[in-house]
This record gives structure tokens, sequence and C-alpha cells, in this order.
């Protein structure tokens, strides 16, 4: 698993490599930790190369979303992964993690 | 079988028709059951009598009960709406149905024809409205049928989900395997406290659409239950599926589960509640408001398989419900069963002489054989005390309208057995103390209003057993009894001197007291004085003891305590003196050598492990000519909340007494309950506990009564 942190024009990008799972949301808890101390002003959350990806790891990005302030601009962004859409999908979220049901009109693949 | 008897069957088959019919149409009435659950019931019920009334030439029965049919009819077929109005009407019409069978037996007790003659009138109204454009089924006010067939489920994830490695994710793509999953909603609360990364914060919520039943779908959540919340609600839809599986002879949580609606779990935990709490010696809870309380079920499930079941039992055939046997031949039986366990003790008595080994263990089997069809023979004399509840449910219902109150009675225990002659006595006593606490007892409801009460009554009968008798509580939450009012009512009727202080249980069983009445007014339901020293004199008769407590404006309670049975008890042999006396086991707890020496004071208690043990020297307490012997012993007996000791001489052990009644020349003895014949031939006296026990008290208390109260005691006897 790698959680690569950088800044591309004006938004963090937070890329996250491999698995985001209950096997290391831990860790990867411990860098994003550092984001929800000081939020960005605008912050990209890449799911897109995951390759393992649970409840755990959903959750997680959820708390990281729930501590970013009104003004910071937050966007998930899972592209065509199958691995990330699949458990969206599951549990009928977009990626603002709103209910699909109350916005279908939202694609599941969100920010892509 | 000749025309009487013949009568006699149609009477007695056309009287539990009719109760068949009023505990239907009250229940119908109350809202506890839908008017589709009963309405063959009542149908048959009038349709049985009008087809037999017809076979005796009973032809006024016959055209009164007709047009009771004919609107039955319209009912069934959706033709007429089930108001308020006709459940007054048929209500009305049953009682003039009891009124004219009871006539049949009795003719001094004719029918009032004025009242048919009203009620016929009333019936034609439904049968032949009158020409309107207005139907009079209003299909505007139908309840829309409930059609929504999906199952609610609820999670609430325990913290360490995610650490035993469990995946909600894996849990909703199984449920995708058992149908269509809808309206997911998941929230995760991160306000509590530090965030951890591996605690699961989630709660689920979705539908779903499945035709698997509830075990099914339980067993997705197997691995989380302990852990987790799981709430899983059954759609409404399934009401008809829980009424199409209610079978014959299923209880209420068989008929549940086997519909799908309710987990062997959820049931295994509602019932091991209910005997917890009837370990600790607590009210159990109806199995029903356990499941809905637990969320196991909706109340509308647990409705409709409990509707359905009593509609099955009204289905059955009359024949297979019950097998009607003459009583004479039942208490035959039980008299030549009496007479097998004298002459079985008398044979014991002469094979304990023989000392024969072989001969003493087959006799042993056989004895145990004899108490078994004695306990057998006895059932068949117990009846559910909810017969008598039911009559009881008319008369709250008659006469809170007669007095304008709103009264709601809750039967608590109606399947309770006692004696069938016992529940036939307790008729009157129990219809004297209800009537009663809805005259005087529960308040007007401007008056429960304005004291901050809620303006609807409560009225609750409670039947139960302890320690080898049933115990029957009239509980009402009115006015309660003013002992200060009843003593200067007992002082101005000359039952009670000025001077003399009570305390306050005495005072409230002054009411007992024959022309005792505090009721400033006399209404025809009660208030004139005559009853309640019935009340205790027929309960007397059944060895039994009525007791009362009240706190003013919080309500009263009447306790009743009777025997189980009034014909063969398990009994222990004792003797005093010369006398022969039995002890019922059931009351003993332990027995005890009895030290008279160790006494401290001349007082009759002793310490028993720590506690105070009040005894009673039964030598003494019965007048037992002769010298007390060296060795003495305790019998230790609980009844109710009391303990006590009796102190004996011999202790000879168990036996089985056949209860014979006191000649009534010696029924003034206090404290024998009857005699029986021992396997010796000798006479030995059974000892009625309670009562010796209270009238030791009321002799104690004498004793320590000033001097001026004892001359007047004395002067009363």
């Amino acid at each position: 698993m790698a959680i690569n942190l950088f800044n591309k024009a004006d938004f963090t990008v937070v890329e996250c490599d491999g698995e985001l799972s209950i096997f290391n949301v831990r860790e990867a808890f411990l860098q994003l930790s550092e984001l929800a101390e000081q939020p960005p002003e605008k912050l990209i959350l890449d799911l897109s190369s995951l390759l393992e990806f649970d409840s755990a790891g959903m959750q997680l990005c959820w708390w990281l979303k729930s501590r970013m302030p009104e003004h910071t601009e937050f966007v998930l962004s899972m592209a065509d992964n199958d691995v990330v859409q699949k458990v969206f999908a599951l549990y009928q979220l977009d990626a603002d993690f709103q209910p699909l049901a109350d916005n279908p009109q939202e694609p599941v693949n969100g920010h892509a | 079988m000749d025309m009487h008897e013949a009568q006699l069957l149609f009477i007695n088959e056309a009287e539990e028709l009719l109760d068949v019919m009023e505990s239907c149409l009250l229940e119908v009435e109350a809202g506890d059951a839908t008017i589709d659950a009963h309405i063959d019931a009542i149908f048959r019920a009038a349709h049985t009598i009008k087809g037999s009334a017809g076979l005796f030439g009973f032809d006024a029965i016959v055209a009164f009960t007709h047009s009771v049919e004919s609107v039955l009819e319209q009912v069934r077929a959706d033709k007429l709406e089930f108001t308020p109005a006709l459940a007054e009407l048929l209500l009305d019409c049953h009682r003039h149905m009891v009124q004219m069978i009871q006539s049949i037996a009795d003719p001094e007790l004719a029918s009032d024809k004025n009242q048919g003659t009203k009620l016929l009138a009333a019936l034609d109204v439904y049968l032949h409205p009158p020409k309107s454009d207005e139907p009079l089924t209003d299909t505007s006010q139908a309840p829309i049928p409930d059609d929504s067939g999906h199952w609610s489920i609820h999670i609430d994830y325990g913290r360490e989900v995610f650490r035993d490695g469990m995946d909600p994710c894996s849990q909703l793509k199984f449920l995708q395997t058992l149908g269509q999953v809808d309206d997911v909603r998941v929230t995760a609360d991160f306000s509590d406290g530090e965030f951890d990364p591996e605690c699961c914060y989630l709660r689920l919520q979705m539908a779903l659409i499945s035709s698997a039943d509830k075990q099914q779908i339980e067993e997705v959540f197997e691995f989380i239950q302990d852990s987790s919340k799981v709430t899983i609600s059954a759609p409404k839809a399934l009401v008809n599926k829980v009424q199409a599986c209610a079978e014959d002879d299923a209880r209420l949580g068989e008929t549940l589960v086997n519909s799908g609606a309710l987990t062997k779990r959820e049931l295994e935990m509602a019932l091991a509640e209910q005997r917890r709490a009837l370990q600790e010696n607590r009210q159990a809870e109806a199995l029903g408001n356990m499941l809905i309380k637990q969320g196991a079920v909706d109340k509308s499930l647990v409705s409709a398989a409990l509707s359905k079941q009593k509609n099955q039992e009204h289905k059955r055939p009359i024949d297979l419900q019950f097998l009607k046997v003459d009583a004479r031949k039942l208490d035959n039986l039980i008299g030549l069963i009496g007479e097998l366990v004298t002459a079985g003790a008398a044979n014991e008595l002469l094979i304990g002489q023989l000392a024969h080994e072989k001969l003493q263990e087959s006799f042993a089997g056989m004895t145990l054989l004899v108490e078994q069809i004695r306990d057998a023979a006895l059932g068949l004399r117990m009846v559910q005390i909810g017969e008598s509840f039911g009559r009881l449910k008319r008369i709250v219902r008659d006469v809170s309208k007669e007095l304008g109150k709103d009264i709601n009675l809750e039967v608590l225990g109606a399947e309770t057995e006692l004696d069938k002659s016992m529940v036939e006595k307790l008729s009157d006593p129990l219809m004297h103390i209800v009537r009663n606490a809805i005259d005087h007892g529960i308040e007007p409801q401007d008056v429960r209003i304005y004291k901050g009460k809620p303006s609807q009554g409560q009225l609750c009968l409670n039947a139960y057993h302890e320690a080898g008798a049933v115990v029957i509580e009239i509980t009402d939450d009115g006015a309660g009894l003013d002992p200060d009012r009843i003593r200067a009512k007992a002082i101005e009727n000359g039952i009670l001197d000025t001077d003399k202080q009570l305390s306050k249980e005495d005072i409230y069983k002054l009411i007992f007291e024959p022309g005792f009445s505090t009721a400033s007014a006399i209404t025809n339901l009660s208030g004139r004085g005559v009853g309640m020293d019935v009340v205790k004199r027929n309960i007397e008769e059944l060895r039994g003891q009525i007791s009362i407590a009240s706190d003013i404006n919080q309500g009263t309670r009447f306790r009743i305590r009777l025997p189980l049975t009034l014909a063969i008890i398990d009994g222990f042999e004792v003797t005093v003196g010369d006398a022969h006396l039995v002890i019922p086991v059931n009351m003993i707890q332990e027995c005890l050598a009895f030290d008279a020496e160790a006494l401290a004071v001349e007082r009759d208690y002793l310490n028993l492990r720590g506690e105070v043990l009040p005894f009673v020297r039964v030598r003494d307490i019965l007048k037992i000519p002769g010298q007390r012997l060296q060795r003495e012993h305790v019998v230790v007996v609980q009844f109710g909340e009391n303990r006590a000791g009796l102190v004996v001489e011999t202790l000879l052990g168990e036996l089985q007494a056949v209860i014979k009644p006191l000649n009534k020349m010696f029924r003034a003895i206090r404290g024998i309950g009857g005699s029986t014949v021992m396997g010796s031939g000798d006479i030995g006296f059974i000892l009625d506990v309670p009562q010796l026990i209270e009238f030791t008290m009321h002799k104690e208390s004498r004793q320590c009564a000033p001097a001026s109260d004892k001359s007047e005691k004395e002067k009363h006897e």
C-alpha cells in the first residue's frame, strides 16, 4: 500500500495505490491525520489505482471527508475502478457519500 | 334418552354456544380481534341454536334467532358493515337469547317479550334499510390493504466488527442472492470520541424484497449477532401468511416461526426471558408483548396469529374440544379413588409389619400408580378460571356503560386451573367485588381528571398458582378505601366500639361485616351493604382467605387465596397427644427438633438461623388434653409470604389424605379444615394452616391488648 501526497495545480492530491482495507487502514489513517489537522483548500482523493478496497477503507475515506471544513473542495475520484465502484454500489452511495436514492442522476463512479 | 334429558342437552349446548358468541362479540367490540376472524363462530352459534331449537319446537327462539342469523349472514357476506352500534345490538340480542334459553329450564324466568319485539325491529332496520342512494357499507372508509412486501432491516454495527474479520459488504452481497436490496441508507457516526480506523462506525438500513423467511435472512448476520444489533422487521403482507400458517393446535411462537415472521433464536430469547421472570417470582409478560418489545415482530403479526388461533378454537367442532361426562359419574370415580387411597394406606401398614422386601417394593410401585391415577382423576375436575373471568368481561362492559365510566379490564392468568366446583362458587363473590370496584372504587371520569389520574380507570383480574394454592387478585386504580370513613361507619352501625383501636388491615376487614356499607348512595348495583359478608362466607366455605390492601387515591386490591383441590391432598402426619393431625405437604418447608429450654423468654418465637420464627403450640391452641412430651418438633410452614412453626410431638411421615368435610357441628373449630381416615383406621384432622395462624395471631393480639380492650373483646365473644 502506498499513499502518495502531492500538490497538483492548486489541489492537494491523495493517491492511494494497491490496497485500502482493514489490514492497512491504521497506517493510512496516520498519514491522513495530518491532512485532517490542516485541511487544504482543495483536495482530491484518488482511489482509481486501488486493487483491494473494503468497508473499513470506505469508512476511512468518509471520515476524511467529514473532517474537511465546509469551504474545502473535496473530490473523490474512483474513475472506472471496478473494485471501488462495487463497494460504493453495494452501499448505494455516490462519491459525496450521499444515498443514490436521493440523487439518482449522480453516477456511482463519482468525479471521474 | 328421554325428552327431558334431550332438552337439558340442548340447553347446555345453547349456553356454551352463547358463551362463544358473547366472548367473540366482546373481543371484536374491544378491538382485540377483527370481525373477519370471529364472524364464522358467531354465525355458527346462532345457526346451531336456531336449528336445535326447531327440533324441540321452540318457535319463539327459532324466530328471534333467525333474524339475528340473517343480520350476521349480511356481515359475513361483506354486505353489511360491522359497526359499534351493530355490536351493541347483537350483544343485547345475545342477552335476550340467554333469557329465552333459561326460561326453558325455569319458566318463571320468562323473557321480556317487549324487549324481544324492540330488538327484532332494530334488527329489521339492518335487514331492510330505508331506500337511499347511500349504501350501508361506506367503502370510502374501508381500510386499504397494505401490500408492502419488503423486509425492513436495520443494523447497528458493533465497534469490533472490522477487527473480527467481518465486512458489511459481504452481508449486502449475500442479501442480493436472497432478493432485491433497495433503498440502502448507510450512516457513519464519527462524533463518538477519537476516531479509530479499525473500529466500525456504520449503521445500515435497507429494504429487502424477498420470498425468504426471517430465519434465512437472519443467517446472513449470524456472525455479527453477538457484536451488533440487527433488527429484521417482517413485511406487513406477511399477516396473510401468518393466518394461513396457524394450525389448529399451534401456539403463538410456533405459528410465527412457521410463517417465517420469527426466528427460532428470537423465540428462544423471549421464552428464556419468560422463564427468568418466573424463576425470579416476577410477573412474566405475555409472549406476544415480549416479542413486540424485543422488536422481533410487529404488533399486527402477533394480532393476526392470536386472532387466527382463537378463530381456530371456535372452528373446532365442539365434540372434539370436550367430552361431556355426567358430573355424578366423575364424583363417584373420585370417591372410589379416595377409598382406594385409604385402603392402600391400610395395606401399607400391614405390609410394613410383614417386613417382606419384595412385597414392599411391589406395593411401592402400585402406590406410585395410585398417586398418578389420583392426580389424573382430580385433574378431570380442573377447569380454567378464564371461564369465570369471561363472564366478568360482560359485567364490566355493561356496568361501566351504565355508570358512564370508561374502564379498561385487564385479565391475566386466565389459563390458571381450579377445581370446577370452586370456579362455580367463585362466580358470585368475584362479581360482587368487581361491581363494587366499578361502582365505588373507580371514580367518575371528571373526578379522575381532577385528581390528575388518566380518565380511563383500570381494573385487573389476575390469577396464579402460589405454593399449592390459587391466588386471585382484583385490583383497581380507584379512590381506595378510607380507613377513617370505614371506622366511623362501623361505629355508627354499632359494629365497632368507639374506643377500640384497630390496625388498618383490621379496619378493612370490617367491610365484610353483615350490613356494612359506606356508600353514600344506594345504586341498583351495590351500596346496600349486602354482599361483602356473603363474599367472605363463600370464600371461607371453599377453605380460602380474602385480604385487602388499599391506598387512598391509588386503588384497592382484593386477594383471594384458595386451595387447589377440595378432594385429596398430599399430607404429612404428626401427632399431638392422641390426636392424629395432617399438614398439607406443599406448605411444609422443614422439620426441626424443638428445644423449649433454649428459648430465652417465655414468648412464642424462636431463632431460625438468624430469622425470627413465630410458632404455635398446637396442643395449646387446639386444647388437646394431656402432658407435653419431653421431646417435641417444630414443623416450619409457609403460606403466601407468612412463615410460622407448628409445635407437634411425633412426626409420622407422608400420606395421601382423602379430605372428608367436617360435620356442621364442628365447623366452628378454628384451624381444622377437614378430617381423613388413616390407614390404621384412626381419624386424622387436616390442619387449615392459614386459619390456624390467623386464629393464633388474633389470640396473641388479644393477650397483648390493654385490659379495657380485652374485656370488651371477651364481651363480644
